[in-house]
């Protein structure tokens, strides 16, 4: 071991200029490559390299080469490969226990989570993302499908649950290129799971009921009024904090639905549909 | 492993795999600087200094671990944007990393002039790790100013919140470890930092490099992997 030791810590005790330089230029290429992967070439759109390898090839990818840069600064910038073990186990122990940590916790938070879960067993959301469904996920409604119903929905924060579904009305989506129709803006509405918060039956829930509601005065918590036509009612879907109804708070629709220009005349005219 | 449990009651520093350094640091004849090493003997047969530095970042591995676990657990879970492929510019992180390698080999170089006793060596390497560290920290300030005239700040959203913390405790650390080079820096100019106390300079490089594979755990994660996560609305997520 002492051998060893003396023979490797030759030119100063340490890898010779020449080791460090070629080992720093592994370094760089190391992250060269990386960004390559990432990037592919500069005035490309497509990213050549990431979609032919798939995302989870290129994250492993990814994770292999930074782990051989991390492998190889502990080892020779930092002597691990040539000092005492005894340094190399207590730093790889701290090190694994810190994996192991991280891993607990992220394997914890992703098994409690469970958004989509709660969400397909509450009454209150009419349909229910379902990610196994077609390609690129779908929505899973119960049968018969619901129709605006005139029971009370539970009062809930529907921000969590609302989130999942509203990515699926992309996929599930009819077609919006035609005139207005209020059918078509009832499949929607369904679809982004606007109903989780507003009701068609006249009740408020943690949104103002939409029964009634185009073409009427408004208050505004800051004490203005606005009429409830088209334009406002396209700003309440895509800036829904901009003005907040007087007695509902702001913060819990989330402006993220993804709500396509084209499709909020067909729920406009739902909503006009609502007497 | 090379030390006996005898090895650590004999007072000879020659004895043992641990001993190599310690001995040529005693001939060289600086032992009775402050600094020095090589006339504590442990248990364990190791430095206690240099024990020190490694239990401590075996420590500071969990810490790290918890806040890039954090975030990983919140990842994609932001409501409102700014969603990190908003404002993630990887080209730009891509040279800071870059900086932030160059610094360690800097770290390296520093540690072999001390081992050579190439004055001019300490005092230029020294500097160019604490100028490197410094380049790097400049790269953050202005990627955090950035990100906080684009609407991302700790209370914006989960992504600026984990985001914020793991990559804010990873530049304190390395402006910590900037204000100790600048301290070797200084030291060099009293004639301090020689073979004899090349172990401060190890030391402070140990932990050096420790901010660095950091970085490469977060430049990886939050950067390479994460940095085209959109919100929860967007198609594909």
């Amino acid at each position: 071991m002492a051998t060893t030791h003396e023979t490797e810590h030759s030119g100063g005790g340490h890898p010779s200029l020449i080791q460090y330089v070629i080992i720093a230029i592994l370094l760089f290429a190391i992250t060269i490559v990386e960004f390559i992967i990432i990037m592919d070439f500069p005035g490309e759109s497509e990213k050549v390299i990431s979609d032919a390898l798939g995302q989870p090839s290129t994250t492993i990818l990814l994770f292999v080469l930074s782990g051989i840069k991390f492998a190889i600064v502990i080892l020779f910038y930092m002597h691990l490969k040539f000092d005492n073990k005894f340094f190399f186990w207590t730093f790889v122990a701290g090190m694994t226990l810190a994996v192991m940590v991280g891993l607990s916790l992220i394997g914890l938070f992703t098994a409690i989570k469970g958004g989509e879960v709660r969400a397909s067993d509450a009454p209150y959301v009419p349909c229910v993302f379902d990610h196994s469904v077609g390609e690129h996920g779908g929505n899973v409604c119960p049968t018969p499908v619901p129709q605006p119903t005139s029971t009370p929905h539970p009062v809930v924060p529907a921000i969590a649950y609302t989130a999942p579904v509203a990515a699926a009305a992309s996929a599930a989506r009819a077609d919006v290129s035609g005139p207005p129709n209020a059918d078509i803006g009832a499949d929607l509405v369904l679809a982004y799971g606007c109903l989780a918060c507003h009701s068609t039956d006249g009740s408020d829930l943690v949104g103002p009921t939409w029964q009634g509601l185009y073409g009427t005065q408004e208050s505004i918590d800051d004490g203005t009024s606005v009429t409830v036509d088209d334009d406002y009612i396209k700003e309440s879907i895509q800036d829904p904090n901009a003005r907040i109804t007087a007695g509902f708070t702001a913060g819990l629709m989330p402006p993220t639905l993804g709500v396509k220009d084209e499709e909020i005349p067909h729920i406009i005219e739902y909503m006009k549909s609502l007497k | 492993m090379a030390h006996s449990p005898e090895t650590a009651h004999h007072p000879e520093p020659s004895h043992g795999a641990h001993g190599e350094e310690l001995t040529r640091h005693g001939e060289t004849g600086h032992g009775e600087h402050s600094g020095s090493v090589g006339h504590d003997y442990t248990t364990t047969g190791l430095n206690h200094r240099k024990m020190l530095m490694w239990v401590f970042l075996g420590s500071d591995c969990l810490f790290f671990g918890s806040l890039i676990a954090t975030y990983m657990v919140y990842r994609g879970q932001s409501l409102q944007g700014p969603y990190p492929i908003d404002i993630i510019d990887i080209p730009i992180t891509t040279i800071s990393t870059f900086v932030l390698l160059c610094s360690s080999f800097a770290m390296v170089r520093a540690l072999a002039a001390t081992n050579e006793n190439n004055q001019t060596g300490i005092k230029l390497w020294l500097l160019a790790t604490a100028v490197l560290g410094g380049i790097f920290i400049g790269f953050q300030v202005y990627e955090f100013n950035l990100f906080k005239n684009e609407g991302l700040t700790l209370g914006q959203n989960l992504f600026g919140a984990t985001f914020f913390t793991l990559t804010g405790f990873h530049g304190a650390h390395v402006t910590l470890g900037i204000i100790w080079l600048f301290a070797l820096f200084i030291l060099s100019f009293k004639g301090r930092i020689h073979p004899g106390t090349a172990l401060d300079v190890e030391i402070c490089g140990l932990y050096w490099h420790f901010v660095d594979i950091v970085w490469i755990v977060i430049f990886t994660l939050l950067y390479l992997v994460g940095g085209f996560d959109a919100g929860p609305a967007a198609p594909g997520h």
